[in-house]
């Protein structure tokens, strides 16, 4: 981010804004030029921060253009900012924080140039050194020669004026070229409100300029509107469907459910077969090398990492699952279908978009509630995204159903896998609902929000998107864990003594019987206390501090299939007793489910909420319920005997 | 009610947002501008939510979806 503030030394870098509407297309340009991967997706409000990238070097080679710097900006709808995500925009052109730019990329949706062209006359109005490029042309026609540039370049009284194929990158060149030789005088930005009337008055010259269809060639204009016509059809004709009073629910809830539960169904022969191997590994090694460095690579280092590589299928079906919602259009859809039940509860339509990339991480999601107007059910979102279940909790749950089903009932244990994010979802709408409660604030939430066509999702991309994100995933935990590691398996190997009646405890060991007290309550004992104190770091080690830490003590199991769920089963209390029952695993469960662990998430809802006030109620809050029920409840099924 | 053509006829400025603010209200007809819808523009209704109270309105080749107080907002005839 402040990247585009201190680069001021290089005088002869030019940089421009990419600035529009939401969804018109601005990080797909963005995109291309920079050759960045930045997710794109089918819904309004995707970017709430600005991003920076360079002229990618196939393109600079193309053109032989080159030292141009791009900055993406989140979406406005106009220059007077309602959210936060707009302000963001508004003080870039605005120039706040002496940031410098030599022009703005004003991106066109071509589409809807009804209600975009109102912007891009006020952005150009204001002063600032525009360039205009309109995109999603390849939605209306099949070839970029249908656009009468010439007509758009009158209206906009600009000849800088591109067109733009996101699908093909048709166009991207000229752009580049016409780039590199852009002068740029650098005047100040103001933006002069127009009144009401002024307003009318504009969208009025444009929709009359949409009604003649001169900026369609004649020739083509019949093709170009069957076109156009027959995906809104189609886009109608689905919404029968999904949109309806009654069916538009269940479709939903079966969409949901489908999903959540194959995470578990599509991973679990992917899972075995990748556990097969990790224990063949760990054999192998311990087996191979000699001494204590062999204990430490079979059942410190291979045991930590295999804890998390076995789960990256699961993460990489969530990835995939979301990717799909997201580039169909589908979740505007949602939006309005739960907007009602929503606002019952302090939320609204717009807070389900966060919340639904809080299944994959808290942190983007906790942004992503920017663009909700009400300041109040922007918060009320913040305090109940940690608790969707994220990628990182998936690990947890995996194992754990792994044990109570016993890998063989793959069909009932991806129904528990849903009820556990159902249950993520019934937790969240618990919290929201006595939140707005105590949250005083008149402002009622806002709606009011574009549905986008529906579009064929482009599984190519949504394939690559979900495989960086999982190796981002590994590469976030993996020091993480290497550390853990490390350190756990020091800890529960040393002190080491060749005379039993002198031995003493391991260190990690001492530590356990000391915090032992504490986690008796949910019926685990120290070794898995330490793990789950451990998971505060981040959730996704609990599951290889467990394996460390239960690997130490025990050896390792070469029968069982899976080594980890076969120490679970062995492990015990002093007296013999089982610690992974029924009852205490549901209880880890419903600890994981409820507890907000992660330090980023803290940072980031700390920065996104304002202060340390409603970041440390969520903390300490969350983890005295998680902790109080996941007790209760263990004590009761105890009492049943599970 | 569904599918039939509505002509905006303006905004209604003193309609109850739930903000209980003529601010607030001004910020809303704002923004419903900047969507494109100004008075004399013609749209259809395609779809009425009434669990969520929501409605899905079509103008040009727009889709707006519109809680029950940002539709009340709409004189139309």
């Amino acid at each position: 981010m402040s990247e585009i503030l201190l680069n001021t030394d290089a005088p002869k870098m030019k940089k421009f804004l990419l600035v529009g509407s939401p969804n018109s297309g601005k990080t797909t340009l963005y995109n291309w030029l920079t050759g960045s991967k930045t997710k794109t997706v089918n819904y309004p409000g995707a970017t709430v921060e600005y991003s920076t990238g360079y002229l990618n070097s196939s393109l600079a080679k193309l053109t032989g253009v080159s030292d141009i710097q791009f900055i993406d900006t989140p979406g406005i709808y106009s220059l007077e900012a309602q959210s936060s995500d707009e302000k963001v925009t508004l003080n870039l052109l605005n120039r706040a924080n002496n940031v410098q730019y030599d022009g703005a990329i004003v991106v066109l949706d071509a589409t809807q140039l009804n209600r975009q062209l109102l912007l891009a006359k006020e952005i150009a109005e204001s002063g600032a050194n525009t360039i205009f490029v309109l995109t999603m042309n390849d939605l209306i026609c099949k070839e970029n020669k249908n656009i009468n540039l010439d007509q758009v370049k009158a209206f906009l009284k600009s000849d800088q004026v591109y067109i733009f194929d996101g699908l093909l990158g048709q166009g991207i060149d000229s752009l580049v070229k016409a780039l590199g030789v852009f002068k740029s005088d650098s005047p100040v930005f103001k933006y002069n409100q127009i009144n009401e009337n002024a307003k009318i008055e504009e969208l009025k010259l444009i929709a009359d300029f949409i009604k003649t269809k001169a900026y369609v060639h004649n020739q083509t204009e019949k093709d170009c509107d069957k076109q156009r016509q027959s995906q809104l059809d189609l886009t109608l004709k689905i919404d029968q469907f999904l949109l309806h009073p009654v069916f538009g629910y269940v479709f939903f809830f079966a969409f949901m459910t489908m999903f959540f539960a194959s995470i578990y169904w599509m991973s679990a022969p992917i899972m075995d077969l990748v556990n097969a191997s990790l224990e063949f590994l760990v054999t192998k090694s311990k087996d191979n090398i000699p001494g204590l460095f062999g204990e430490f690579v079979g059942d410190g280092l291979l045991a930590a990492i295999g804890g998390v590589v076995v789960f990256i299928p699961q993460i990489f079906i969530l990835f995939i699952g979301i990717g799909l919602f997201e580039n169909t259009g589908y979740l505007s859809r949602v939006s309005a279908l739960i907007d009602g039940p929503l606002r019952k509860i302090g939320l609204g339509g717009r807070s389900f978009l966060p919340m639904l990339s809080g299944f994959a991480c808290a942190v983007p999601a906790l942004m992503a509630t920017r663009n909700i107007t009400s300041t109040k059910e922007r918060l009320i979102a913040q305090m109940v995204i940690p608790f969707m279940s994220c990628s990182a909790r998936l690990p947890v749950y995996g194992l754990m159903i792994g044990f109570l089903f016993k890998g063989e009932n793959h069909l009932m244990a991806g129904l528990v896998m849903s009820v556990l994010y159902f249950a993520s979802l019934l937790m969240g709408s618990l919290a929201s609902a006595v939140l707005a409660k105590i949250i005083q604030s008149k402002q009622s939430s806002r709606l009011l929000m574009d549905l986008p066509f529906y579009r064929r999702p482009r599984l190519k991309t949504i394939l690559i998107q979900s495989v960086e994100k999982s190796i981002s995933f590994v590469k976030r935990a993996g020091p993480i864990i290497m550390v853990l590691a490390i350190t756990l398996w020091f800890a529960t190997t040393f002190p080491k003594s060749d005379n039993p009646e002198t031995a003493q405890p391991s260190y990690a060991m001492q530590v356990a019987q000391a915090i032992e007290p504490v986690f008796k309550p949910m019926g685990l004992d120290g070794r898995v206390g330490f793990a789950l104190l451990a998971s505060f770091a981040a959730r996704e080690v609990f599951v290889s501090s467990l394996a460390v830490s239960l690997s130490a003590d025990m050896g390792g199991d070469d029968e069982n299939q899976d080594p980890l769920l076969g120490k679970m089963r062995e492990a015990q209390f002093s007296d013999g007793t089982p610690i992974f029952t029924v009852a205490t695993v549901v209880g880890i469960l419903i600890f994981f489910l409820i507890a907000t662990q992660c330090l980023s998430t803290v940072g980031v809802l700390k920065k996104e909420s304002g202060g340390w006030k409603w970041t440390l109620v969520q903390l300490f809050g969350s983890n005295i319920i998680a902790y109080t029920l996941a007790v209760s409840v263990v004590q009761l099924l105890k009492h049943f005997n599970f | 009610m569904k599918n039939s053509t509505y002509t905006l006829k303006g905004f209604k400025s003193d309609f109850v947002s739930g903000e209980s603010s003529p601010e607030a209200d001004a910020l809303l007809i704002q923004r419903l501008m900047d969507f494109g819808l100004f008075p004399g523009i013609e749209f259809q209704i395609v779809k009425t939510i009434p669990l969520s109270k929501v409605t899905v309105i079509q103008f040009y080749q727009t889709l707006l979806a519109l809680n029950e107080q940002e539709f009340q907002c709409l004189k139309f005839s």
